[in-house]
């Protein structure tokens, strides 16, 4: 709450032109800027070109900013448009994903009450790293969204302008990508043990 | 293994998935690059907007009241005027359009002088 009420001091000084209440403001938003730009692109040096061009319209559009929205949901929505721009089948790819009813399961969490499935999970874990970033871009943007911006479905839906629906399909269809990998390297796993 | 069990690790995976470093250059490039540029004028109304909006009120709520009070017999004549002005215009149509398009670029000219000479754009220059 403290945080908010300093983020939205900062915003209305950095809209009156102070550059060090944008530097910090910078900084307070820097690393998630870059990551979705990263995971995106999935090029270190393109992402950081990509913040650092949207971080530089951000101070260009911010006189224009009416305080309604989240400073951060708008900064994700400058950032969305450059990956956009910078990919131009993203748009299509995600408009594509349609708006179908699918079964949420986002609240699952890994059987913590099981001690063999959480040390399996950890096991797990660093393969399924590699698979997220082998998403299609249009899967890897909804999922850092989602899981590293922590933004509800509601606000990736502003963000990128998409139905609400199109967004909880293009989540559900990541996350049984990533569920079929994980179940084809289990079958692989238990043939060499056999 | 379960398919259950299999979202749940997903699930986990992703609520995990950290978070790259960010490039330490990152701020300072960016307060370079902002500090070099002019910053865009947020849009606000100004004395001469309020002005010249007042006087345009003015002028056209003069124009009605006066024609609204214009005796029968010149009304007559006005529209008489009227229509032998419409008449010259069609006989005249290429020949009025270049005139009215010249006033018109005129006044366009106009504005935008005053406009762009409004103090606040001189302090951008």
């Amino acid at each position: 709450m403290h945080m908010e009420a300093n983020e939205k001091q900062l915003v209305k000084l950095a809209k009156a032109g102070d550059t060090k209440a944008f530097g910090s403001l910078v900084e307070l938003h820097q690393r998630y800027v870059y990551n979705l730009a990263l995971r995106v692109v999935a090029n270190p040096q393109e992402a950081e070109d990509l913040a650092q061009e949207a971080l530089v319209r951000a101070w260009i559009a911010l006189p224009n900013f009416r305080e309604q929205a989240q400073f951060r949901t708008w900064l994700y929505r400058i950032v969305a448009n450059l990956c956009f721009n910078r990919l131009p089948g993203l748009r299509r790819e995600l408009n594509d994903l349609g708006d179908e009813y699918l079964e949420d399961w986002s609240d699952l969490n890994a059987a913590q009450d099981d001690p063999a499935a959480i040390t399996e999970a950890n096991d797990l874990k660093d393969f399924l790293y590699y698979e997220i970033d082998k998403l299609p871009e249009q899967y890897r943007l909804l999922v850092s969204l989602r899981y590293q911006q922590e933004l509800s479905y509601d606000e990736i839906s502003s963000v990128l302008n998409l139905p609400l629906g199109t967004v909880k399909t293009g989540l559900f269809r990541a996350k049984e990508r990533l569920r079929s990998t994980l179940a084809a390297k289990a079958n692989v796993l238990e043939e060499i043990v056999v | 293994m379960k398919e259950k069990f299999e979202r749940s690790i997903v699930e986990n995976a992703l609520r995990s998935y950290p978070l790259a470093e960010t490039p330490p250059d990152l701020p300072r490039l960016v307060l370079q690059r902002i500090q070099k540029m002019p910053r865009q004028a947020t849009f606000r109304l100004f004395w001469l907007d309020w002005a010249l909006g007042i006087f345009l009120a003015a002028v056209l709520s003069f124009g009605v009241l006066a024609l609204r009070h214009v005796p029968p017999v010149l009304q007559n004549q006005l529209y008489i005027h009227w229509l032998q002005f419409w008449q010259k215009i069609r006989l005249a149509r290429i020949n009025e359009s270049f005139v009215l398009a010249a006033f018109c670029g005129f006044l366009i000219v106009m504005v935008w002088l005053i406009w762009a000479n409004r103090p606040e754009q001189r302090k951008l220059r």
